[in-house]
């Protein structure tokens, strides 16, 4: 590192050796940061006049941490103004790399951390999160303000506010990582639902285009019973008995009430055998009735009924019944098209997006749909804030509207790299000829700061913090290990009227989220009319949704929108 | 129960109503039922309404109430106290709602909107 960077022209040939209080007191007083903290220095020199310079061993550490900080702002930028916000921990960073040893590993320092946590906590961070964002950039000048106390007072404890910083952001972080897994399972549960419905329709009116229906039974099939068949399918899937044993029933009970030309005698037993075991089926597989008894007996007693004629050979008023409508406004379909920029695009990347409405954004991707070819980014607080096709982003990628942002030990990486550290061989050259600088010149540190001990320290700690996983980033469960207890702290965002998928039961529940109530923090559900069915605490409802027994369904309301449009209608 | 009893005043402001008594299924385009409807008397804990049509006791309902004098709408939540025939042909249904504590609703501008009008 000081062969690389020792300069031609220092304290060591001039015969002015700066005292390192006066250096000290230079790097303090640096108000431009467009300069290395060398520059800045030498600027102020300059400009009184003082003759003094930096020792050669000062100069070439100057040196190599302002490549390192050129690099860490280039490499992993951060938007304006929370960048400018770093710059005086530049001058903190030059003070104490002439000062303490360690600073000399990179990895090792405070300092080091320090910068490399607020570079993982600011990477979100863009000027239009607005309010959102306060909380960062208050954050970030609080711990600036504290590191540079380190001036006036070197006992400062920095280890200290970079672990407090550390655990705040890890803390912040965890926190967006589950609204964010939020948004995740809500989308998920929203293609799940529609799959769910579109197969259940499907399934419905093939029946229908098959056998004709009595209104009755048609309205019976189009509603209870389309909605019982999405839940079996989202519960059980489409390959198991249990929708194998609603497509059958389905079937069979249209089929029943068919007029056939077969002996009379053969009829009427099979229609008893039907008459028997068909209410039993379908009370069976009526989820969406569960917790309505009556409209259970209302439905089956129909059906007895519609049988009942069948067996007493009075005519039905069978007619085609309307197939059930889903559309598919709601799912985005793929193209089915390979795009190979997005080959590398994975799940966790934060990204800088230029939408071109304003300043760019940073977004994290939060869900890659390869059948939708869908991309969901949410902020820096886990909210849902850009939804793309696959060929939209690529396109963004090509015109380099987007660009990738990385974290983790980035001030820490940048002064390894600063210092030619890019691979164990050229780590070994630096060994080499680290021990005497050019013309002879004895080092003036002690050997131990440049020697094979040190830098195998030094690619020890690069090596454990660089695998060390970005702060705050959720973990996933190793096998053994206890589940996560749910952050009560976490507010589940979920809108009034938004439906959840409940399977923590050997029957799945469709319920509507009708009231969170804020004096007993508890949430309660009800059923498409009101009726109440459930009743969660926070703690249950965040343990149920972190162990996956719960699927957000569909979190907008429409009857605001009906309020409005009735509202509306009354005016006009 | 006498006025002087009761927790909060109750005030005979005729406002119109909107009550969700059918909710549609979750990812259906239909359109569920809403009621439109007037509220007989208001407080700070709930509103009787007539209603054309009778509602189960117990329910909890998204309510939205329409404003006299700006015309904003309160979205509340509310659940049926109690539901009684009425003899009026208008209104065959008179309904008690208790307003809850929810959050995402408009409840603290009700409650801050009766307590300016108790005044």
């Amino acid at each position: 590192m000081l062969k690389r960077y020792t300069p031609a022209k220092t304290a060591a040939n001039n015969e002015q050796p700066m005292p390192l209080e006066e250096l000290l007191q230079y790097l303090k007083n640096i108000d431009s940061f467009d300069l290395t903290p060398l520059e800045a220095v030498l600027l102020q020199t300059e400009a009184i006049g003082d003759p003094a310079l930096p020792t050669t061993q000062q100069t070439a550490i100057l040196q190599w941490l302002g490549t390192a900080l050129q690099n860490w702002q280039q490499s992993f930028p951060l938007e304006q103004p929370l960048a400018s916000e770093l710059h005086p921990l530049h001058a903190l960073a030059a003070a104490l790399a002439v000062t303490d040893p360690n600073f000399l590993i990179p990895g090792a320092h405070p300092v080091h951390r320090l910068l490399d946590t607020l570079q993982a906590r600011a990477i979100g961070w863009h000027s239009r999160l607005g309010r959102a964002g306060a909380a960062t950039q208050q954050q970030i000048a609080k711990t600036v303000e504290r590191a540079l106390a380190w001036f006036d007072d070197t006992d400062t404890d920095l280890a200290a506010i970079c672990t407090e910083l550390a655990a705040v952001v890890q803390r912040d972080q965890a926190r967006a990582g589950r609204m964010a897994q939020r948004v995740v399972e809500a989308e998920q549960g929203r293609i799940k639902s529609a799959d769910a419905r579109r197969q259940a329709a499907q399934m419905i009116n093939t029946a229908l285009e098959k056998f004709q229906a009595p209104e009755a039974i048609g309205a019976f099939l189009t509603g209870p019973w389309y909605a019982s068949a999405q839940l079996v399918v989202l519960k059980f899937g489409s390959d198991s008995k249990p929708w194998e044993k609603m497509v059958a029933t389905t079937d069979t009970l249209l089929d029943s009430l068919q007029t056939v030309e077969e002996p009379a005698d053969n009829r009427r037993q099979y229609i008893f055998e039907v008459v028997t075991q068909l209410p039993k089926d379908i009370s069976h597989l009526l989820l969406s009735l569960q917790h309505d008894s009556e409209a259970v007996e209302d439905a089956v007693g129909l059906i007895e009924f519609t049988h009942l004629r069948v067996l007493r050979n009075q005519p039905l008023e069978l007619g085609q019944i309307a197939a059930i409508d889903v559309g598919d406004e709601d799912i985005a379909k793929g193209e089915g098209d390979h795009f190979d920029a997005l080959d590398r695009v994975e799940v966790g990347q934060w990204w800088r997006v230029d939408l071109g409405d304003g300043e760019p954004l940073r977004l994290q991707l939060a869900l890659k749909l390869e059948r939708e070819q869908q991309l969901l980014f949410t902020n820096q607080a886990g909210i849902k804030a850009l939804q793309q096709s696959y060929r939209d982003f690529a396109e963004l990628l090509a015109r380099q509207k987007v660009t990738a942002l990385h974290c983790g030990a980035s001030f820490s990486t940048s002064l390894a790299s600063a210092a030619g550290i890019d691979s164990t061989e050229q780590l070994g050259i630096l060994v080499d000829a680290a021990a005497v600088l050019p013309g002879g010149m004895a080092v003036e540190e002690p050997a131990e700061y440049f020697g094979q001990e040190a830098i195998d320290e030094s690619i020890e700690h690069i090596e454990q913090y660089a695998v060390d996983e970005p702060v705050g980033q959720t973990r996933q469960e190793a096998p053994g290990e206890p589940a996560p207890v749910a952050d009560t702290n976490v507010e589940p965002d979920l809108p009034m009227g938004t439906w959840l998928g409940f399977h923590d039961g050997d029957k799945p529940l469709m319920a509507k989220l009708a009231v969170h109530d804020r004096e007993k923090d508890n949430y309660i559900f009800v059923n498409r009319k009101g009726i109440k069915i459930l009743q969660l605490s926070k703690e249950v409802l965040l343990q149920m949704m972190d162990d996956g027994l719960i699927d957000i369904l569909q979190t907008s309301s429409t009857f605001r929108d009906k309020v409005t449009q009735a509202q509306r209608q009354t005016e006009e | 129960m006498s006025q002087e009893k009761r927790k909060h005043l109750r005030l005979p402001v005729e406002s119109t109503i909107f009550i969700e008594l059918v909710s549609p299924r979750a990812g259906s385009s239909e359109s569920g039922e809403v009621a439109m409807c007037k509220t007989l008397e208001v407080s700070r804990d709930g509103l009787r309404v007539g209603l054309e049509r009778e509602v189960t006791v117990g329910a909890i309902l998204q309510i939205g109430v329409q404003l006299p004098e700006s015309g904003d709408t309160l979205y509340l939540a509310g659940e049926v106290s109690w539901c009684r025939a009425n003899e009026e042909p208008q209104q065959s249904w008179s309904a008690g709602f208790k307003l809850l504590n929810a959050a995402n609703s408009d409840i603290d501008r009700w409650i801050a909107l009766l307590a300016e009008m108790e005044r």
